[in-house]
């Protein structure tokens, strides 16, 4: 949970995950996640939920703060050395990943020292594309929101070991959201991730939103974030709309903006709608 | 040598006067380069918030280094072009952006900070500018409703001097997106105008038939008059038009 204008750090250290590659009797056949980004979110949910609306806990109800860190330090995964779940036809096991509700504003997420202990490449990290059933008028309208695309993870003194390793031994990479026209310098696509790796340090996130009066009113979506050089032309859709008025949707939707960009690159900003003023 | 950080171009519909701050500075716009005939393109090394805005294109130009936020603030402003008279070397010559926004501010009595050129091209000479309201004035509105009367009573009365004369001026689009030359309102072709158009502008006037390229007011709307008379009779004897005009009349009438 975060807020506007302080600023709020997602903390994790010392943790150990495991995934499972052995049969079990009775397998649990659901695609999964070891570890889920950190938001930083405007609202939480208590520990011990009190009413069934909260659930399931893990499902996000509130957009993205504009503040917001994360710092994941030390974390090992262990055992992913197969990306499928053995019994399980058709799912699939991954290190690390977003929230599945994950719709407005994935936060840098860093990990530092992370240690991969016999995780197979491909179960190392999957970042969905942004399903289109968010794609309606009480989520985000007629294309779906766009921050999965834009999630950008960096992953520093990373180490390898284990039977099963990674085909690259990089300590320092970063793996960014599937945008489909264009990835920075140095960036390839891997298919199983749904995501490109990248050794690119300048790689980062560019936020803007609009502080006129009519933000949570006014749609000014698509916005196109292009580069004319690289013919980079990422569109971009705003928060969802979280706020509930008794059984509708309250059609309000905050004007802010997420774009995975190059820091040493050039960009223009196309709005569809009029310009937020300020 | 650049600084690291990301270059941003936000494209505008218009031109708009905008004021960009770093933790509450005001960053200033970049200096006018006469070459480009626009304020100078982004260093990348004058630190986050550089900025300039370009006129006619009307694009801001931002650069933002990692970690740093800017705003963009709007500032209240009438959009004016003046086309005047002169050479685009002349115009530099004589002082540039510098030199005109001095005599557009003593001109209309105001701060010259208040005055902001956002493109200068050739044809003869045209000056996009910006008459900024101060950002504590209460009423802005009523600021720029009289510095538009002000300009207009310069330029018809040839009173406003910018260095070379005036051929057409504009306070930008209105509403449906039209300017209205100040010395040409009607939009009359060069030919018209020099053909001595006779123009009677008095509602019915009796002298509206004094040649082919007269218009007269007259004239418009009775042809207005003849041109949507039959629409409205029609619109008027539909079953919805009817109904409609009985729940007017009738508000509280239950059905």
């Amino acid at each position: 949970m975060g807020t506007e204008t302080a600023k709020t750090v997602s903390k994790t250290e010392n943790i150990h995950v495991w995934g499972e590659d052995t049969a079990v009797k009775k397998p649990y056949c659901k695609t999964r996640n070891g570890f889920w980004f950190a938001g930083g979110l405007g609202g939480g949910k208590e520990l011990h939920p009190k009413s069934s609306s909260a659930l399931p806990v893990y499902k996000i109800k509130s957009a993205g703060v504009w503040r917001h860190t994360t710092d994941f330090k030390s974390i090992t995964f262990h055992d992913f050395a197969v990306p499928t779940i053995q019994g399980c036809s058709g799912t699939r096991q991954y290190a690390i990943g977003p929230n599945v509700g994950a719709s407005d504003h994935i936060h840098i997420q860093n990990f530092k020292n992370t240690v991969f202990d016999n995780v197979h490449e491909e179960s190392m990290i999957y970042i969905f594309d942004p399903p289109k059933s968010w794609a309606n008028p009480t989520d985000c309208g007629n294309f779906p929101c766009t921050a999965p695309q834009n999630a950008v993870v960096k992953f520093t003194g990373t180490t390898y070991k284990g039977a099963v390793k990674a085909s690259f031994t990089d300590a320092d990479f970063q793996a960014v959201g599937n945008y489909k026209s264009v990835m920075h310098d140095t960036c390839v696509k891997k298919d199983k991730w749904n995501a490109f790796f990248c050794k690119n340090t300048k790689i980062g996130i560019l936020k803007f939103d609009s502080l006129d009066g009519d933000t949570m009113d006014r749609s000014v979506q698509p916005v196109y974030i292009k580069n004319y050089s690289t013919g980079l032309v990422n569109k971009l859709n705003n928060d969802m709309d979280h706020c509930w008025d008794g059984v509708y949707t309250c059609q309000k939707r905050r004007t802010r903006f997420i774009a995975q960009v190059q820091t040493d690159k050039a960009y223009t900003i196309e709005y569809t709608g009029t310009p937020p003023g300020k | 040598m650049t600084g690291a950080g990301v270059e941003l171009r936000i494209q505008y519909p218009e031109s708009s006067a905008f004021d960009v701050f770093v933790n509450n500075v005001e960053v200033q716009i970049n200096n006018w380069d006469t070459k480009i005939g626009a304020p100078g393109k982004l260093t990348k090394t004058a630190g986050c918030g550089e900025n300039r805005f370009v006129g006619v294109k009307n694009y801001m130009d931002v650069f933002v280094t990692p970690g740093c936020e800017f705003e963009i603030r709007p500032r209240n402003a009438v959009l004016t072009n003046v086309r005047m008279e002169w050479t685009l070397a002349a115009f530099y010559a004589d002082g540039g952006t510098s030199t005109f926004a001095d005599r557009i501010s003593a001109a209309l009595g105001i701060h010259k900070s208040r005055v902001k050129v956002v493109a200068v091209y050739e044809g003869s000479v045209i000056v996009q500018h910006l008459i900024m309201a101060e950002t504590t004035d209460a009423n802005p509105k009523a600021t720029l409703d009289a510095i538009k009367k002000s300009v207009t009573a310069k330029v018809l009365a040839e009173t406003l001097f910018l260095g070379g004369k005036i051929l057409s001026a504009d306070l930008g689009p209105d509403l449906f997106g039209v300017k209205t030359d100040i010395l040409n309102p009607l939009g009359l072709t060069p030919a018209q105008l020099a053909g001595g158009t006779q123009l009677d502008l008095t509602v019915g006037g009796a002298g509206g038939v004094a040649g082919s390229e007269e218009i007269s007011m007259g004239g418009v709307l009775a042809s207005l008059a003849l041109s949507l008379g039959p629409t409205l009779l029609f619109l008027s004897r539909t079953p919805a038009v009817i109904k409609l005009m009985d729940d007017l009349n009738n508000p509280n009438e239950e059905e």
